[in-house]
């Protein structure tokens, strides 16, 4: 048999993906709440540069699962079957989201230049600027969640169900959207730290007092923010999968057995691991961010490690949920022994 | 349309693997790689009283291939459309058009399509189409020394066997894929479910 | 494939590499260079199929497969740019039930594999390091055959011809390859000291007509629909063919209302697919089963003791030979009235393993159901008394009147009395001037002290005023096989003789790889295989056929035939023309024979350009063929058998002359063996070893090919239960080992086989490590030399071995 043992290209193509749509729309939100309550320039210093971290992200993510195909040359090909093939959609929509996520994020970088270098754009451009950017972040957002969904679907997929019963359950589109929504919140969070400890570095400018502590203030908003969507979505994981396990015993064949039988025997160190890890990370680390963030002046560093902490322990824990999910399949031989 | 299926008489099979080495022969695959191959199934204990032993155990061979579906689910899932099914409901793949990317591997629940390292495709059993079309018979069913093996039109060979079924241990449920082959079970399979004892074989 | 590296596959990869590369060397200095990367991917055999179906002018040339693996089959090379790409079999003439298909096995299958294996041997060797040390040079043909030629001269010289010896081989059947090529080159020289017996049947034939007075006890195997019960005695034709399509008439048998029985250690291929019932009996002990199964037959009055008497002697009291009045009869010997020892069920089942039932029951069923067939095969004669299984296996079908009744089955060696052979041709044959033949599973004792053996040593030829041979070996000569070492008993014992310089002063082998006999010869010579040569072949046990092997692509990296190898040895000689008939080519021969075939039986041939288009020939099967003994049984005065006494011998005059009752009795009886559980090995060494004919080689050919090593893996096949007592799991590498010797191997648990029994399929290539530990499950590191009482046969299903995990 040649079933690969892991696919290590998909697990990181995909949580590459998942938080890079994440960061992206947690993004969008964010922006839209710092536009309001300060300015469009504050908002910008806040999530700029972290938009151009994502660029070599989701390009590393496509590299990735080139490395799961045997022939990358062909890689178009994969465009052929819209119609029916649910891996041919996710290709296409990460394909239009890196684009259009690309374009958007160039016309972001803009507002980096200095005014006298924006004076330069053809000003027909400048103009049309307010208008095109939320126009294409909106539309980035949709073909990022699309591209969720459809890589949510290839494993959904019920033409697959009779082998991959255990992925043809709703636990795996929950699992997808809500890897996306965490990531992409604690992920966006360790940005704005580093956005903000790069901004405090350059102290000593005129007006950099002031914008720093309103960009300290959008900060602790955004880590509250951050910290209550992880903690809602490790509370909707945390119901769901005790319920998929039910459910897996209950469907009483074979497969699910199998796939039962795997994770307390040869996997069950690793399962309690990523239990472990993911409750700790969205959980109780990001509580005690949450906690440090709506208590401003106390303990910045601590607030800063709660934050990083929570992102690492949601990302060390993804990756082994996705190994476990493929690993799945790897005890699936022939069909029903 | 024609659906092509095989059939085969497992009370016949002798587990020699010359389908599995007629198959390998004409496609050319290295070690690892078969699109036939006979799986070996088999259990029960050894009872012992005073100085005798009575084998309270049993075994037949599975030989397999691609089930050539009539509802292929391997089909829709590929995202270069290199899969393909004919009028004799051949179920095909491409391999110029393949991108190697694993997906119809995971559809299939029988193993069937295979992954070729070096070349950076999947490929499996495409019912000899070059040979059936040209008026001959596939490979491995001409190759079975105990006659154990048939091929064509699987509602005639359902007819002509009753009581075939695809309901053999270790094969996984059909559920509404319709896979095209049959098989006469083994007499010491009726009562019994066993398991593989050859998995490093197959 | 295996996930069991050991340090032999690898140093075989290493080696594949290495001659990977020459292969390419050797593909550009042909000047193939354009073409070289599609050639080197067609020898490798990936191919892809796509790109063979586009490339075209595919050419589909006839050919068979001649090596001694229980069948003969027709096999057709696809042949595309002088690379074979594809092999198929005998598919373009309709599969008719009189007349079926020679279809191959999946050893014959994979050929091409083997022909174009990266470490076949492309140049002839001269030995540099010791013996065995496998240290080689490459040298020219020239420089080759002169070492050899030079050699046959001098020891001819020094010590005359009976010091020239050609071992056993039957690497190859097809007449311009194999051995017979250098017997015939020897006998021609002066000849050589001769050898008798095989390594197959050595104690069937010898004892078969001890009973019966004749080897062909057996008919066609059409016969078989007949039959009624067929009782499969260590019999595993889904494995061992037995003859091409003999499984199949198993099938049929069934399919007509056989009942089949199969009694074996293993539950092997044929339990699976050929048989209605499975019985696992302890090896070596089957005798005792059989003397039970008489006992029942006996006691409950199913005997045909009518039919008994009348055509045979020694069963009872009143019916014994001249001169043997008084002595034991079979039926005192089972109610055990001569011995105190009834061989009672209870009595057996203490030996076999197999419950009193059963054995009753399978007595019962063999002594009520008529007609019935007991039907041996010949693992269970490769053993420490070979002899008694079959002369007791000869006996139950007399006590049941079996025998010359059509369904019916007189066992033993069983060659068919029917006309069902096609006749053939070959090379003129030689007589060899030298008068004396050892056994042949004595030739190590015959290299060791040749010069002390005698007729107690089962020397025949000698003249009535010598005593002993007049020299030991010491030119060996080793073509088309293995058994210098692998393939013979005890190699380690072996190792030790072949080594010792002194002794055989010098070995050549021809060989396709550098096998573990090759490594002990000081010159190897590079034969091409059958595909590239002229040859044909005819059928095994059975099959009524004659195979056709044209050339079908230059021999490889100039390789030679067995013929043309001998021929250039000969020329050096000075016997050339005697040798080549004037020169004649394989090919010349080969038309030679082809015309004589064609001419002399037209009928059968019909016209040659067809005979040679189709490529091989069977004679379709006829309705009643002969039934073996039909006419004795009819008229036993008239007709009366080859026996001393014309009568079936159940008790054998000429056995008792022998005077030794304890290991040659002269009924057949159940004896103890030497290494067996109940002997004192047993404490060291409790479990009994087999090592089966594997589907995987034949023999020890084929060992070295990965697609045959991935469809059947080198594994020890060990009970379930044996395995869970010692820790064993699936796959585990195990060390299993007696006093002569010691392997590593990967475990196979299974349920399939008796508890109690391992089986170590024989054929594997001995690769010893540093400490002289067998890495690739070689049985004969665990096998004695020691030869059966009577008929001076190999003994090599007997071993005792003892295994732990690694
Ligand atoms: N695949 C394959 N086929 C071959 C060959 C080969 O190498 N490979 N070699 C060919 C040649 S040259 C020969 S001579 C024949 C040999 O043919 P056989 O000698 O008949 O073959 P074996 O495998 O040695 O033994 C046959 C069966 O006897 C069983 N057996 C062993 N010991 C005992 C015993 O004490 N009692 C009983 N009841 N059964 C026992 C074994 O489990 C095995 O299933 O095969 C020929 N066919
Ligand atoms: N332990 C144990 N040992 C056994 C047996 C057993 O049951 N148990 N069985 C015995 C039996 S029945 C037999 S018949 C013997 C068989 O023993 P061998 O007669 O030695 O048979 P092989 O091992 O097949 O070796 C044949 C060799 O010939 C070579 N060869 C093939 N074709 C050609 C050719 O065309 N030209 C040349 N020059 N070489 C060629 C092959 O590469 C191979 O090395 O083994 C015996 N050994
Ligand atoms: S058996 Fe597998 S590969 Fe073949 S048609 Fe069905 S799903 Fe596709
Ligand atoms: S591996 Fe090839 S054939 Fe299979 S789904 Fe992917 S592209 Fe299609
Ligand atoms: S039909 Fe052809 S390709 Fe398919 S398993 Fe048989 S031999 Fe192989
Ligand atoms: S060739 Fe025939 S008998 Fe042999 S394994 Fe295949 S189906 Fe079974
Ligand atoms: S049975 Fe013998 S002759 Fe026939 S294909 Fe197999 S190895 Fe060759
Ligand atoms: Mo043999």
């Amino acid at each position: 048999m040649n079933y690969p043992d892991h696919e290590w290209s998909l697990i990181i193509f995909n949580i590459l993906g998942d938080l890079s749509v994440g960061v992206f729309v947690a993004l969008g939100i964010v922006h839209f709440y710092a536009a309001r309550k300060t300015d469009a320039k504050q908002a910008s210093q806040l999530s700029t540069r972290a938009l151009l971290v994502l660029g070599p992200i989701l390009v590393l993510g496509m590299l990735a699962v080139l490395g799961h195909v045997g022939n990358p040359e062909r890689m178009f090909n994969m465009l052929s079957n819209l119609d029916t093939s649910w891996l041919a959609r996710e290709v296409a929509f990460y394909g239009a989201f890196l684009v259009v996520g690309g374009v958007f994020a160039v016309l972001q970088a803009i507002t980096l230049l200095s005014p006298a270098q924006q004076e330069r754009l053809p000003e027909g451009f400048r103009k049309a600027l307010p208008t095109l950017r939320p126009i294409l972040a909106w539309v980035a957002a949709l073909l990022g969640l699309a591209f969720v969904f459809s890589a949510a679907m290839i494993y959904y997929d019920p033409r697959l169900a009779a082998r991959q019963t255990g992925w043809a359950h709703l636990y795996t589109p929950i699992l997808f959207f809500a890897d996306t929504g965490m990531l992409g919140a604690l992920a966006l969070g360790v940005g704005f730290v580093g956005n903000y400890l790069w901004l405090q570095r350059k102290q000593k400018e005129p007006g950099a007092k002031e914008t720093l502590s309103i960009q300290e203030g959008l900060l602790r908003d955004a880590i509250q923010g951050a910290s209550f969507v992880s903690i809602a979505l490790i509370g909707v994981l945390f119901v769901t999968i005790p319920i998929y396990l039910v459910s897996l015993g209950a469907e009483n064949n074979n497969l699910n057995e199998a796939i039962l039988d795997m994770l307390h025997t040869d996997f069950a160190m690793l399962w309690f691991l990523r239990l472990f890890l993911a409750f700790t990370g969205a959980g109780i680390l990001s509580a005690f961010a949450w906690y440090l963030a709506v208590r401003p002046q106390r303990r910045q560093r601590l607030f800063y490690l709660m934050i990083v902490g929570a992102f690492v322990c949601v990302l060390a824990s993804e990756v082994i949920a996705r190994y476990l999910f493929y690993g799945r399949n790897a005890v699936l031989l022939i069909g029903g022994m | 349309m024609a659906q092509y299926g095989f059939y085969v008489d497992l009370n016949a099979c002798i587990g020699c693997k010359a389908c599995q080495m007629a198959c390998k022969d004409r496609a050319g695959n290295e070690p690892g790689i078969n699109w036939r191959r006979v799986i070996e199934v088999g259990g029960g204990e050894w009872r012992q009283s005073g100085t005798s032993w009575t084998p309270d155990i049993f075994a037949y061979f599975l030989p397999t291939a691609c089930h050539h579906c009539s509802n292929p689910p391997c089909l829709p899932v590929c995202p270069t459309a290199a899969i393909s099914k004919d009028d004799n409901g051949i179920v095909k793949i491409n391999v110029e058009q393949c991108i190697g990317c694993h997906y119809c591997e995971w559809a299939c629940l029988w193993g069937a399509p295979q992954f070729y390292e070096d070349r950076g495709i999947v490929d499996k059993c495409d019912f000899c189409k070059d040979i059936v079309d040209a008026g001959g018979s596939p490979a491995c069913v001409e190759a079975c020394p105990m006659r154990a093996m048939e091929w064509g039109d699987i509602e005639e060979l359902r007819a002509s066997h009753p009581g075939a079924t695809f309901a053999v241990v270790p094969l996984a449920d059909p559920q509404d894929f319709g896979p095209n082959s049959t098989y006469t079970a083994h007499v010491a399979s009726t009562d019994r479910v066993g398991e593989i004892l050859n998995q490093e074989e197959i | 494939m295996s996930k069991h590296d050991d340090t032999n596959l690898l140093d075989r990869l290493n080696a594949a590499t290495l001659s990977r590369r020459s292969f390419l060397k050797w593909s550009a200095a042909a000047g193939a260079t354009a073409a070289l990367t599609t050639k080197v991917d067609l020898i490798n055999g990936i191919y892809p199929l796509e790109k063979a179906l586009a490339a075209g002018d595919v050419q589909i040339m006839p050919t068979g497969c001649a090596h001694n693996c229980g069948g003969r089959c027709v096999l057709k090379a696809h042949v595309q740019d002088g690379v074979i790409v594809r092999i198929t079999s005998d598919t373009d003439r309709p599969d008719d039930p009189l007349d079926p298909q020679l279809r191959a096995c999946v050893r014959g299958r994979s050929y091409r594999r083997r022909v174009y294996a990266p470490d076949r041997l492309k140049s002839p060797l001269r030995r540099t390091g010791p013996r065995g040390s496998g240290q080689y040079e490459e040298i020219s043909w020239e420089e080759a055959v002169t070492a050899v030629a030079d050699n046959l001269m001098r020891i001819k010289e020094t010590y005359g011809n009976s010091a020239i010896y050609s071992h056993y081989a039957t690497g190859a059947g097809s007449l311009t390859n194999g051995s017979g090529n250098v017997a015939r080159l020897l006998d021609l020289y002066g000849g050589r000291l001769g050898y008798y017996n095989n390594y197959s049947w050595a104690a069937i034939q010898a004892a078969t007509p001890t009973v019966y007075g004749t080897q062909n006890t057996g008919q066609s195997r059409l016969d078989w629909l007949n039959s009624k019960l067929i009782l499969m005695w260590g019999w595993n034709p889904a494995e061992m063919i037995d003859g091409t399509n003999t499984m199949y008439f198993v099938k049929r048998a069934r399919a007509a209302g056989a009942k089949t029985i199969i009694i074996d250690p293993r539950h092997t291929m044929s339990a699976v697919g050929l048989a209605d019932e499975w019985i696992p009996i302890r090896p070596g002990t089957d005798t005792a089963m059989m003397a039970a199964m008489a006992y029942v037959i006996i006691t409950e009055q199913l005997a045909d003791e009518e039919f008994v008497n009348k055509y045979a002697l020694g069963y009872d009291a009143d019916h014994m030979p001249e001169g043997y009045e008084n002595a034991e009869s079979f039926k005192a010997y089972i109610l055990g009235e001569s011995d105190g020892v009834p061989k009672t069920p209870a009595w057996a089942e203490e030996y076999t393993g197999v419950p009193a039932d059963t054995i009753a029951r399978i007595g019962r069923e063999y002594g009520t159901t008529k007609p019935a067939m007991l039907y041996q095969g010949y693992g269970i004669q490769r053993r420490a008394y070979g002899e008694q299984v079959v002369r007791m296996g000869c006996t139950l079908p007399v006590l049941t009147g079996n025998v010359g009744v059509s369904g019916g089955w007189a066992s033993g060696i069983a060659f068919a009395v029917s006309s069902e052979s096609t006749p053939g041709a070959g090379f003129p044959s030689v007589a060899n001037p030298v008068p004396y033949s050892v056994p042949c599973f004595s030739y190590t004792d015959a290299i060791l002290r040749g010069k002390e053996m005698g007729r107690e040593d089962g020397i025949i030829g000698l003249a009535d005023d010598e005593q002993t041979l007049p020299n030991s070996i010491k030119f060996l000569y080793n073509c088309a096989g293995n058994c210098l070492t692998n393939q013979h008993g005890n190699i380690n014992r072996t190792h030790e003789i072949l080594a010792d310089e002194t002794l055989a002063e010098f070995i050549v082998t021809h060989d396709h790889f550098l096998t573990p006999s090759a490594k002990m010869s000081d010159i190897v010579l590079p034969a091409c295989t059958w595909m590239e040569t002229w040859g044909m072949a005819a059928n095994w046990k059975y099959g009524p056929s004659r195979i056709l092997m044209p050339q079908v692509i230059e021999p490889l990296y100039g390789t030679k035939s067995d013929y043309a190898i001998a021929a250039m040895i000969a020329e050096r000689l000075g016997i050339y023309d005697e040798y080549t008939g004037g020169g004649k080519t394989e090919e010349d021969w080969y038309n030679e024979w082809v015309d004589k075939m064609v001419a002399d039986n037209p009928t059968v041939y019909g016209d040659r350009d067809s005979f040679v288009e189709r490529g091989s020939m069977t004679i379709p099967y006829q309705e009643n063929p002969p039934i073996a003994f039909a006419d004795f049984i009819s008229d036993p005065e008239a007709n009366p058998l080859g026996t001393p006494s014309g009568k079936i011998e159940i008790f054998s005059a000429a056995l008792a002359a022998r005077n030794n009752p304890e290991e040659i009795p002269a009924i057949p009886k159940f004896i103890i063996e030497w290494d067996s559980p109940w002997a004192p090995v047993a404490e060291k060494y409790p479990l009994q070893a087999i090592g089966t004919h594997y589907m995987h080689r034949i023999h020890s050919t084929l060992d070295n090919i990965d697609w045959m090593d991935e469809a059947f893996p080198q594994r020890a096949f060990i009970n379930v239960n044996d395995a869970k007592e010692r820790g064993i799991a699936e796959g585990d590498l195990i060390r299993v080992w007696n006093d002569r010797g010691e392997m590593k191997i990967p475990a196979r648990v299974t349920p399939r086989i008796m508890p109690g029994v391992v089986n170590i399929p024989q054929g594997g290539w001995y690769s010893p490590d540093a400490e002289g530990v067998d890495q690739r499950g070689c049985t004969n590191v665990l096998t004695s030399e020691k030869p059966t009482p009577y008929a001076y046969g190999n003994t090599q299903q007997t071993i005792m071995v003892q295994v732990e995990k690694v």
